[in-house]
Order: structure tokens, then sequence, then C-alpha cells
């Protein structure tokens, strides 16, 4: 089911936690509303569950606008935060419950619960336990049961995983994003976590302030930051983002870093840049580390390093400024060794000085 | 694996906690002066044919005699029936059942009118019982004093004093109004701890408000339903003052005659001025003893252990 957010806004008193958001949300596809706490997703997943009612802006689900819908009359299936199973009932009537108020017959409900119970891999003897019997992993399959066993077009997850251990959390995202596929529904997951709206999502709208702040794929968030916010919310560790001045002296153009040192890049870049004030980001990734001096290289010091076992942050002092850099384990380095790092302008991203992007 | 908690996971040494006996020691004198003390003495006395004329001093032991007493007397079915009548319609109508209409009701309307309406209720309780049950008295009194049969006087009722002519009706009014307000307290908590994820989930799930109610509120708050039933019976068991303070057991022999009033009656304010402290005793035993049968039958029809049952850890 196609939906679509029409100037769609929630005001608690002055609060503004929603703020004329426009969305549509494609037929089957998985979408991520990503942000920091307060941001405004998981109003919005109320307010498409039908669980607020909008101050402004319509909601529609296909052609039909669906303001007036009560959550049961709008299709949907909805995972909570904390699973909200019935403690009272075990793990059949839980599952069932939208069934037995629908009134279907016993035998119906019967088959319906064992069938999707098994589509999300819940053991057929945990159906006579209670919820508090069971682990995180469990409740969160029981949960997810209960959500699609009437079948809804629609299904909204509010931060499905975030109760879950880590280990846990990486085999319910990968098998979320299976079911998901399997049945193609169409998919809201609200989250906090970057990593898991990278992974998960077909398109990613990350929000702040109740707006969204860019809606696009994984890899446009990742690699197309259209404001400075999204530029320092995806990716971890965060992007490198500096404070930064055009100038120009005898060897040519230069970019002014943080009033600490000078980068050098190709003229034709300077023609783009309209602006003396700007903000220069790039990731950790690029920032490329050479251990012996040459030309148009800047030297550094080792200010402490990170292992992550795959590869290692480093943290490098510059003038008076610290930046980031990932590099291969191989390379080993201590703090206090002398470096020299350069930026490749390929992957730089530059941004005015209203944090908008400037496009190169 | 599961292992339950004090399974001997991170066993400690024992070691006496004196700080503990210090802290609970002003509690624990408090009620062993004030509860297990006046309790033993009770049952010592109770077995005894203290009375006025008797004194403190020239009192006899006479076994069971008192006990032989109140089941030969003819009064006990009738007062034992009142008992039950009073105790379990006050309870059911009132203290648990307006109780937690109130409860749900405030809890489902604006936030400010919830507060108004509890707070309304609460004013018989912080009344003092005297001035109570002289309003309600006034109230129900003839014309032209009696606010109600004035009320009710163009209904074609004629003007008689209510209270004596339905005393019953009234005696539940008059106790139900005061204890209706502790339950509501306890149930609105136990309402709004309730998670509004599941109130949200069962609404997704398709579930009407009154489903709601039933399905998912009434469960959730099981174990403060019973605790409330159970606090309640025993307060309308040991409780008497509003019905002393107007219908006195009356009107005529023993009409609302409770057996705690009745105790008080033999005990302390006997018509003839001999009182029978004795005998007193015996009937307070009984009633501690009908207290007792109560909660043991509240806690198998609500399945206690089931309320209480262990925390799961998983290893």
């Amino acid at each position: 089911m196609r939906i679509l957010l029409e100037n769609l806004s929630k005001h608690f008193g002055k609060v503004k936690a929603v703020d004329s958001l426009n969305l549509e949300i494609k037929e089957g596809e998985f979408l991520v509303l990503l942000g920091p706490s307060g941001c405004g997703k998981t109003t919005t997943l109320l307010l498409i569950a039908g669980l607020y009612k909008p101050t402004f802006g319509n909601i529609y689900f296909g052609d039909k606008i669906v303001d007036h819908l009560s959550p049961k009359d709008r299709g949907i299936g909805m995972v909570f935060q904390s699973y909200a199973l019935y403690p009272h009932m075990n793990v059949f009537d839980n599952i069932a419950f939208p069934l037995t108020l629908m009134k279907k017959p016993r035998n119906e409900i019967e088959k319906a619960v064992r069938e999707i119970a098994k589509f999300v891999q819940l053991d057929e003897e945990l159906l006579e336990r209670r919820p508090g019997q069971l682990s995180g992993g469990q409740q969160q399959r029981v949960a997810l049961a209960r959500a699609l066993v009437k079948g809804p077009s629609i299904l909204l997850l509010d931060e499905p995983l975030s109760n879950l251990d880590a280990k846990l959390r990486l085999i319910m995202r990968a098998e979320i994003k299976h079911l998901q596929k399997q049945l193609g529904i169409t998919t809201i997951l609200v989250t906090h976590d970057q990593v898991e709206a990278m992974t998960m999502g077909d398109r990613i709208a990350l929000m702040h302030n109740g707006k969204i702040q860019q809606l696009g794929t994984p890899d446009e968030l990742y690699n197309q930051p259209i404001n400075l916010f999204t530029a320092g919310f995806i990716g971890s560790p965060p992007m490198n983002i500096f404070n930064s001045k055009i100038g120009r002296d005898e060897e040519g153009y230069y970019i002014l870093i943080e009033e600490s040192f000078k980068v050098r890049f190709p003229e034709e870049l300077f023609q783009k840049l309209k602006e003396e004030n700007l903000f220069l980001g790039i990731r950790p990734e690029h920032v490329t580390i050479s251990l012996q001096a040459s030309n148009n290289l800047i030297p550094g010091r080792v200010y402490i390093t990170e292992p992550l076992g795959r590869e290692t942050l480093l943290n490098i002092q510059v003038g008076n400024i610290l930046l980031k850099s990932i590099v291969p384990q191989t390379l080993k380095v201590s703090s206090g060794d002398k470096i020299w790092i350069n930026f490749d302008v390929n992957y730089c991203h530059f941004f005015d000085k209203n944090g908008e992007r400037i496009k190169i | 694996m599961m292992l339950k908690i004090g399974d001997g996971v991170n066993p400690r040494p024992k070691k006496i906690n004196w700080n503990l006996f210090f802290f609970l020691f002003p509690a624990i004198a408090l009620i062993i002066v004030f509860f297990f003390i006046p309790v033993f003495l009770t049952f010592l006395m109770s077995f005894t044919n203290m009375s006025t004329s008797t004194g403190l001093t020239g009192f006899k032991v006479i076994g069971f005699k008192n006990y032989l007493q109140i089941l030969k007397s003819q009064w006990t079915l009738k007062i034992l029936k009142n008992t039950l009548l009073y105790v379990f319609t006050t309870l059911s109508l009132f203290n648990v059942g307006t109780a937690l209409f109130l409860a749900i009701f405030s809890t489902h309307i604006s936030e400010n009118a919830g507060k108004f309406v509890r707070t309304l209720w609460l004013l018989p309780r912080i009344t003092p019982s005297v001035v109570y049950a002289t309003l309600w008295t006034w109230f129900t009194a003839e014309a032209p004093y009696g606010v109600l049969t004035q009320f009710l006087s163009p209904f074609g009722v004629t003007s008689k004093n209510l209270l004596y002519t339905y005393p019953w009706i009234f005696i539940i009014l008059i106790n139900g109004f005061v204890g209706a307000s502790f339950g509501m307290l306890i149930f609105t908590s136990a309402i709004k701890n309730i998670p509004p994820d599941y109130i949200m989930a069962a609404q997704v799930d398709g579930a009407s408000t009154l489903q709601i109610i039933r399905k998912v509120i009434l469960p959730m708050i099981r174990w403060p339903i019973l605790f409330v039933t159970t606090y309640q019976t025993l307060s309308l068991l040991t409780s008497f003052e509003y019905i002393l303070l107007t219908t006195d057991g009356g009107p005529g022999f023993y009409t609302t005659e409770v057996w705690a009033l009745y105790a008080y009656h033999n005990a302390l304010s006997n018509y003839y001025g001999n009182t029978l402290f004795g005998f007193g005793a015996a009937l307070s035993v009984f009633l501690v003893i009908l207290g007792i049968i109560f909660s043991i039958i509240y806690l198998k029809v609500f399945n206690f252990k089931a309320l209480i049952s262990e925390p799961k850890i998983e290893v």
C-alpha cells in the first residue's frame, strides 16, 4: 500500500513535534525514519498508525484519506519498542488477540496463529508460555507475529531492535529485512540507530526538529549529504567537519582549516566555491596517511590510536585541531608518531555557512 | 537454562546485620505494644467472664463458655447475616465496584476533569465521621428538615424518615461513599502505571475502549483489585462507626447490628450497664477468624501465587 503524507503536522502545545511533513512511501518499500531522540520520528509513526490525530495535514493510504479512520480500520500491524505483549495472556492468545477481536471462528484462528508462528520461526512449544518466560528475541518474534497475523497491508516498527542485545540485534536485523522482502509489505521502521537504518532501509528519511532533513537511499545519505546535519549524523565514526576559509597566496588558492593549517586543491575547484567562509567535511576513511613527508602533505602527530579490530581509528593532531582517520590495522603507528595526511578532493564535502551542500 | 534468583549463584556469607535491627526496632516495638499484646490479651480475655461487675481482679476463667454462648445465642445468625450483607454489598457496590468505575472513568476523561471527579469523591473521607453521619441523618430526615424527602415529594414520596424506613440502603450508601475513594485512588494509580504501549497495541489490534478495559486494563490491575478487595473486606468487617452514629444497630431489635457493633455493644456500651469484656473479646476473636477465612479464600480465588511468580533470569 502506498502511503502519502501531505503537510502532516502534530503540535503538542507550542512544540511542533512534526512540522509540515511531505513524504511518499512506495508500495512494498521499506522506509526508515531515522533521527535523534525528540526529532518527531515516533510521533510520525503514531500519526500514520492513527494513534495520534494530526494537527494539520493529511495521510493517504493508496488514494484514500485515512485521517478519520481509527487504528483498527487502517489495515496496519505494529511492533512496539517494548513489544507490549499482554503479560496475562499466553503467547498463543497474544498472537490470536487481533483475530479474537474480529470474532473469527476458533479453528481459523488456530490455523492462522500456527502458520504465522512458523513464519516468524517461533517454536510451537512456546505458544503455551507467558511472554515473561520468553527471551528478548522470542518476544520480538511474538510481537511480529501478532502484528502480521491479520494480514495487514502496512507494517509499522517502532525501534523494534533497541531492547535486544548486540548479537541478537544483528540476527533480527537481517531477519526482519528478509521477512519484509518475502511479504513485500510496505514497512516503516523508526530508529535512532544509523547502522540499523543503513542496513535495513530501501530509503531513509532523516528527521530533525520535526522536519525531514534528507530523504534518499542509504548510499545517497552517506555519499551526498545535503546538509551539515546529515553529514554529521550519518557515519560512524562521524565525518570530520571543519570551519574553513578560502584564501590565496603566491602558490595559489588554498583552504584554511580552523584557522590552523592550509590545504591546497586543484584550481578549478575554487571556481565553484563562491563564498569565502564554508564548511569542509571529510569522512575518516578518506583522510589518507603517509609516513613520509612530501609536497602538499600536511604534517601532523598521532594523538591516540583506537584499534577497532579490522581497522584502526587514528586521532590525529594537526596544529591545534584533532581529526579522525581510519587506517588498515596493518599500519602500525602509536601516540606521538609524526605522520603526514592528505585530503582527497573527490571525497571532500563542502557546505555553505547555512549548512547547505555546495554542489561541485 | 533458567535460573531463579538466589539459586546459589554468587553465595554470600551469612552475617547478622545489626543495622537492620536498629532501624526496624521502633516499628517492631510499636507493632508489639499496640498490636500483638492487645490481640494476645483479647484472646486470653475471651476465656474469662470479665465484666464491669467482676472488675479487673474478680473474674474467673470459664473456658469456652463465651464461645458456646455465641453459638447458642438466638441473635448470632441474624447478626452474622447482617454482617455479610453489610460487608459484601458495600464492598461489591462501592469499595470495589464504584471505585473501579471511578478509576476507569476518571482516567478516560481529560486530566483536569478526572482530578475534579476524584477530589469530589475524596470529600466524604476527609469529613470527620460525626459531621458526615450527622449530615446524612439530616439529609434523610422527614420534612421540614430532610432535604431528600423534599426532593422526592414531587414524585409522590410521602415525607418520612428515610434512614429508619430503609435502613440498609442508607447504611450501605453512607459507608460506600466513604469506602469508594480508597479503591479509587489505588486503582487510578495502577491504571496510570500501565505503559501506554499496551493500550496503543490493543487499539492497533482492533480493540474498542470497552474491550481494552475488559481485556487489557482489568487483567493488568488484578493485583491491586485483590489487595483492595481483601483490605476492604477486613476493614468493613471491623468497621461500625457510621452505623453506630446513625442507626446504632436499629431501628428495632438488631435490624442493622453488625458483628463489630455487637461486640462493641456487649463489651463497652451495654444497655444494662454491666459491660461484658470477656464475651466481647470472644466476639472479636470470632471476627478475626472470619477475616482470616475470607483472606484465604481471596488468595485462592485470585491465584495469588501466579501474581507474584518469581522473575526468570536467562543465562
